[in-house]
């Protein structure tokens, strides 16, 4: 487990003594891998990485303990040769540091601190891209910040180029399109970390998977008997979750396209998905006020209360926490270990002067993965960013990016770079109110300050 | 099972995996009751049907149903280390369908008419007594309904008014006649109870025909004070009287007075 992130790193260093050492290190990593991919909870946290009994060893009268030991030295003395490289003469024990990060990521507590380096961008950096005819009510970031996806109230789904801005290909839908489409409101995407499915749910209770780069169907999904309100894929697998308005939450296979399970629980219709590396998704329940973590080995399902109204949106930050809004304006704060919320935001997104009949609905939360910066949207023309103090304790505004209309999804690119937000004229589930000044776009908003992630 | 859906549509991916995994078991003889193997769209059509984790369950049993499967896993309570953690719960039990997520008030309707909480049985005496200001409203309506019959010419709201006039009138009339009866019984029964209670005799009710003839004594010694006592009222009485004293037997009528 651990060798893994050394060698994402790896490819960052390029030191010749790297690549010496890499074709060793690849197999050594996949005899690890096979050791430690099980899903249970880790509750303690392993630096030493666990030996494979059929690993090709150099020595056969060495003993577990002593492989261990030079694996672990080996490992860090390559670490140190980084970061002597990479290291200016401030910085010490990059080592150690690297180590702890490793292990609080495994264990998915991991907050890296990069709320506070972040700065409003200026006006004219903000990218818009124009494509969707109705409002865009959802979308899909690739893992390596390149793609992006979008649905709308049209039905249709479009593929955008993140470098030029682009529209790369349209997945039309509709009631007048032949062939295989959406016939409703697309109302959810997900991509699979390593782009090779992408699912798109609809008000049409059909769940599409397509391929993304050649944006050919694959298979339809029938299972739901109302609206899919919400797609995920877990990272670094091919298990689909879904929620949708008929209450259920169901689990697919990606590899045999089958449908494995559903989960019964929600008492209103489930409004949202979303999932990480563990087989676990959360999905919020709208106006029964849980939200709930389905544990998917353990057939069982964790129940937070909070929020006075409705629960509309959710967000997973690491393994551990999670950031909800609902419609009551109010945005929360939770950890995995406390039934009720770590802080409460009321009233989020109020403006001075606007009339209360004018309701300002937390419509979209995002969260950079592994941190601590959160945004979040609604129909008040500001997307809010927001820094959570210490670990996990309060949130504390950071600063708004003027962005008129409803905004119905935020994501952030994995790089952290890029905040990008779906907007439209109505919202995603509705037409309660019609905003005329605001336009259907996407807009891709550049989050400065993030120099370190690249 | 809610999955009612049929794929059609194999894809070669499904086809190789499956057809692999299925030649391995049915050689094996693992499947529950059928002698011959089964074909592999009856295969897919059960994973279809039944989910890809039960179908599994399924190969990895040996001829058990899947009924009994279920039977053998009962979900043991789940518990929390401390109260501030969330509950956890089964996710395999089907919530009801008609249960209520926001809380409404049916409002009931009630019917004055039947309900108990809006007055008991009506009683004419009670609903008299407190709604006697009526009687002052129906009087000054009528003097206003008098001046109106004389100042129109229309004749037919003429006719209209007099219409209305003398319904009102004989509403009032009746009105007191039943009130003028009420009374007399109230006094007559006032008088027995008295009488009953000194003792000096047992309870008399009259007939209704001798409380009509005291009614209209009354009024004749009324009529009499006010001085409107008509002649015709006297020939009515008597021609009354002969037309009865006709029928009856000659023997009676010098009796009858």
């Amino acid at each position: 487990m651990v060798m893994l992130r050394n060698s994402r790193k790896r490819e960052r260093g390029q030191s010749k003594k790297a690549f010496k050492v890499k074709p060793k290190r690849s197999k050594k990593e996949e005899d690890f891998d096979e050791v430690v991919s099980s899903d249970s909870e880790l509750d303690g946290t392993e630096i030493v990485p666990k030996v494979a009994e059929q690993s090709d060893s150099e020595d056969e009268n060495e003993t577990a303990q002593e492989k261990k030991m030079r694996l672990t030295k080996k490992y860090l003395e390559e670490l140190k040769t980084i970061k002597e490289q990479n290291a200016t003469d401030d910085e010490k024990d990059l080592v150690g540091e690297q180590l702890q990060e490793d292990v609080l990521e495994k264990a998915g507590r991991l907050q890296k601190k990069i709320a506070a380096k972040c700065l409003p961008p200026d006006e004219g950096i903000i990218k818009v891209l124009k494509g969707h005819k109705l409002s865009v009510i959802c979308m899909a970031v690739s893992s390596d910040g390149l793609l992006l996806f979008t649905g709308s109230k049209d039905c249709s789904i479009i593929k955008w180029d993140l470098k030029t801005h682009k529209k790369l290909h349209v997945m039309k839908g509709g009631s007048k399109i032949d062939g295989v489409c959406h016939r409703g409101h697309v109302l959810c995407l997900a991509l699979s970390t390593d782009m090779k499915f992408l699912a798109s749910g609809g008000r049409d209770k059909l769940i599409h998977i397509w391929n993304p780069n050649t944006c050919e169907h694959l298979h339809t999904f029938k299972g739901h008997r109302n609206a899919v309100s919400g797609v995920s894929i877990r990272a670094n697998s091919h298990q689909l979750f879904s929620s949708s308005h008929d209450r259920t939450v169901k689990v697919w296979d990606l590899d045999a396209l089958a449908y494995v399970e559903t989960l019964y629980g929600h008492q209103d219709a489930a409004q949202s998905c979303d999932s990480l590396n563990r087989e676990r998704c959360v999905t919020t329940g709208g106006r029964d006020g849980s939200i709930r973590i389905w544990k998917i080995v353990e057939e069982s399902q964790l129940l937070f209360h909070g929020h006075s109204g409705s629960i509309d949106c959710a967000r997973l930050i690491n393994e551990e926490h999670m950031i909800s809004g609902s419609d009551d304006g109010s945005v929360c704060l939770w950890s995995v270990m406390k039934k009720r919320p770590i802080a409460v935001v009321q009233q989020a997104h109020r403006l001075e002067g606007v009339p209360k009949s004018r309701e300002m609905w937390i419509s979209a939360v995002a969260s950079l993965t592994n941190s601590d910066l959160i945004a979040t949207g609604s129909s008040d023309g500001y997307i809010r960013l927001w820094k959570c103090e210490g670990k996990f304790l309060k949130l504390t505004p950071l600063f708004n990016v003027s962005v008129p209309g409803f905004i119905n999804d935020i994501r952030f690119t994995n790089n952290g770079l890029f905040l990008i937000a779906a907007v439209g004229q109505e919202h995603k589930l509705g037409r309660w109110w019609k905003l005329k000044d605001a336009k259907n776009f996407v807009y891709v908003i550049p989050i400065q300050g993030n120099a370190e992630n690249k | 099972m809610e999955e009612d859906s049929s794929e059609s549509d194999i894809s070669d991916q499904d086809e190789a995996i499956s057809s692999d995994e299925l030649e391995q078991e049915s050689s094996s003889r693992l499947w529950p009751s059928t002698d011959s193997n089964m074909t592999l769209e009856q295969m897919i059509q059960l994973r279809e049907q039944v989910g890809l984790k039960k179908f599994k369950a399924i190969k990895a049993s040996t001829g058990m149903n899947t009924q009994e499967n279920n039977k053998n896993e009962p979900k043991s309570g789940f518990k929390r280390k401390n109260k501030n953690r969330p509950q956890e719960i089964s996710s395999k039990i089907r919530a009801n369908k008609l249960q209520k997520v926001v809380p409404t008030k049916q409002s009931n309707a009630r019917d004055p008419r039947f309900d108990n909480l809006c007055g008991s049985e009506f009683q004419e005496e009670i609903f008299n007594k407190s709604f006697s200001f009526l009687n002052n409203i129906r009087e000054r309506e009528m003097q206003t309904l008098r001046k109106q019959l004389h100042k129109s010419r229309d004749e037919s709201q003429k006719t209209k008014i007099k219409y209305l006039l003398d319904r009102m009138k004989q509403q009032d009339e009746a009105r007191k006649s039943r009130e003028e009866k009420r009374s007399l019984e109230r006094s007559l029964k006032k008088k027995e109870r008295l009488k009953v209670e000194l003792g000096i005799k047992r309870p008399y009710f009259l007939k209704n025909s001798e409380k009509k003839e005291l009614l209209k004594k009354i009024k004749n010694e009324q009529l009499e004070k006010s001085g409107s006592l008509r002649k015709a009222d006297g020939r009515k009485d008597k021609k009354l009287k002969s037309k009865e004293s006709k029928l009856m037997p000659h023997s009676r009528r010098l009796i009858t007075d």
